[in-house]
């Protein structure tokens, strides 16, 4: 009885001491640069709270609708990016959240075709806005 | 050891244990939080409180799977041993704590069911980066909630010891688990190659004290062959510390060969409280005494004594020119068998 158990945990010991690394080793050399990747296309938009390194771009989607680019190397941990219709100081209310923030770069699509609004970033681990990017203030013209 | 059911049989070892372990605990988090602060003033305390909890869980994941391993290569690490459960039990009270203030602080402000929201919102399954990583926590505290759950006599004598002990080795599922909940989750967005390192450092310790145990356990399981009289021999009698066994494997399970004073006796090396190592006890007062959790049994009969009603099986056992031979063929637990006797040489 203790044979067969004693035997059965070396084997799942020896499966482990290869499959695990591998898969740890795996996933860290997969892991996106911490640089992030320069925003290349679509315009500029004009941000209003003075955060270091944030850059933003809008990018028409053939659907019509907009896609914005975020890049923000020197964030704050555990940012969410929020979209609202009206300029918000918190993202409460009506703001719609339109995910995570890593320090690479991430694209989001804005609801709407032509809605203006503006884009919220929120750092979940300070409980703090860290910048409001009126959308509206830029004229989309394709 | 109990002939009536106590929902935790305290003592002062349990107690000196429990009150070590907490104590290194609520230091550990108390560094972890302050070093926090100090670094990062504007920290959310619950951001914070989330990686404490976190991270302490997996350091007593580590500490739980290391002194296994450790108490098998060296009896000194087996106080360690002893109250594992509590450490065991306390991992899981800390993962759960680490998943409810998660709860608290990502998924409860919304308008879709908190665990729902665990589950469901985060369906980037396409990239590496983004990985459900939440999925595999889930998992992994759901295989600690079933041992924590289990972690009691009441459960190991209902369930059976091969069950419960088959069950328990799910500890290794989790553990896997939690190395890609990490991976995919916090090292995703924290790229310190210390966090990084730190992980893997306690992977490799982990897995090659348990390779190194394991492979070296094998040598025991290694076969005693018979001689043609269907007797084994074990080595001489007098070679055998007084008080301590030798351990062989005959017949498919692992025996012991205890000595008391001039007494030898043939037990089955096996507890029947958790499996235990009856074999690398000591004999207390005419007691073979498991080193695991102190469960005793009589040398000649394999009998707990009164008012216990544990056995173990017992082997006959005799003494040729000094040498053991030991009959293979188990009695039944309980059974009487007369000791062999060293007789010293004349001088």
């Amino acid at each position: 009885m203790i044979r067969s158990l004693r035997r059965a945990q070396r084997w799942i010991a020896t499966g482990l001491a290869i499959a695990l690394p591998l898969a740890y080793a795996s996933i860290l050399l997969r892991r996106p640069a911490a640089v992030p990747t320069p925003l290349t296309a679509g315009l500029d938009l004009p941000i209003v709270a003075a955060t270091p390194g944030l850059h933003a771009r809008l990018d028409p989607r053939a659907d019509g609708g907009w896609t914005v680019a975020l890049a923000m190397p020197e964030a704050a941990p555990d940012l969410l990016a929020y979209w609202s219709m009206e300029k918000p100081t918190s993202p409460s209310g009506d703001a719609i959240l339109l995910g995570p923030l890593p320090p690479q770069a991430r694209s989001y699509a804005l609801p709407g075709k032509d809605a203006a609004g503006y884009l919220l970033i929120y750092s979940v681990a300070y409980r703090a806005t860290q910048a409001v990017i009126p959308v509206a203030s830029l004229e989309r013209s394709r | 050891m109990s002939t009536h059911y106590v929902p935790v049989q305290w003592n002062r070892q349990k107690w000196l244990y429990d009150l070590s372990l907490w104590a290194g605990i609520l230091a550990f988090l108390a560094v972890f939080l302050g070093a926090g602060f100090a670094l990062n003033p504007a920290a959310d305390e619950t951001t914070l409180l989330i990686r404490a909890s976190g991270i302490t869980a997996l350091v007593l994941l580590h500490l739980a799977l290391c002194i296994g391993p450790l108490a098998r290569l060296d009896a000194r690490f087996l106080p360690l041993l002893y109250n594992r459960r509590h450490l065991g039990v306390s991992t899981f009270l800390l993962a759960l704590s680490h998943a409810a203030l998660v709860i608290f602080q990502y998924h409860l402000g919304g308008d879709r069911n908190a665990l729902l929201s665990v589950l469901s919102s985060n369906t980037h399954i396409d990239t590496i980066s983004r990985f459900p990583f939440e999925l595999f926590g889930v998992a992994a505290l759901m295989i600690l909630f079933a041992m924590a759950a289990t972690s009691h006599d009441f459960w190991l004598k209902n369930l059976t010891p091969p069950i419960w002990k088959a069950l328990h080795m799910s500890v290794y599922l989790a553990y896997a688990l939690l190395v890609l909940h990490l991976g995919l989750g916090v090292l995703q967005q924290e790229q310190s190659p210390l966090l990084a390192g730190l992980l893997g450092l306690g992977m490799a310790t982990v897995l090659g004290l348990q390779l190194w145990s394991g492979w070296h356990a094998r040598t025991l399981d290694r076969e005693v062959p018979a001689n043609a009289a269907g007797y084994v021999e074990l080595g001489r009698g007098d070679a055998i510390p007084d008080g301590r066994a030798i351990i062989a494997t005959v017949a498919g399970e692992r025996i012991a060969v205890f000595r008391d004073g001039q007494r030898i006796c043939a037990l089955s090396s096996v507890c029947r409280h958790q499996n235990g190592p009856l074999g690398e006890g000591r004999v207390v007062k005419g007691l073979v005494t498991c080193p695991w959790h102190g469960y005793q049994y009589r040398l000649e009969d394999g009998q707990s004594p009164p008012p216990f009603t544990e056995r173990v099986p017992t082997f006959r056992v005799k003494l040729v020119a000094g040498q053991i031979w030991v009959d293979p063929r188990p009695n039944a637990p309980g059974t009487y068998t007369e000791p062999a006797t060293i007789v010293n040489d004349p001088p």
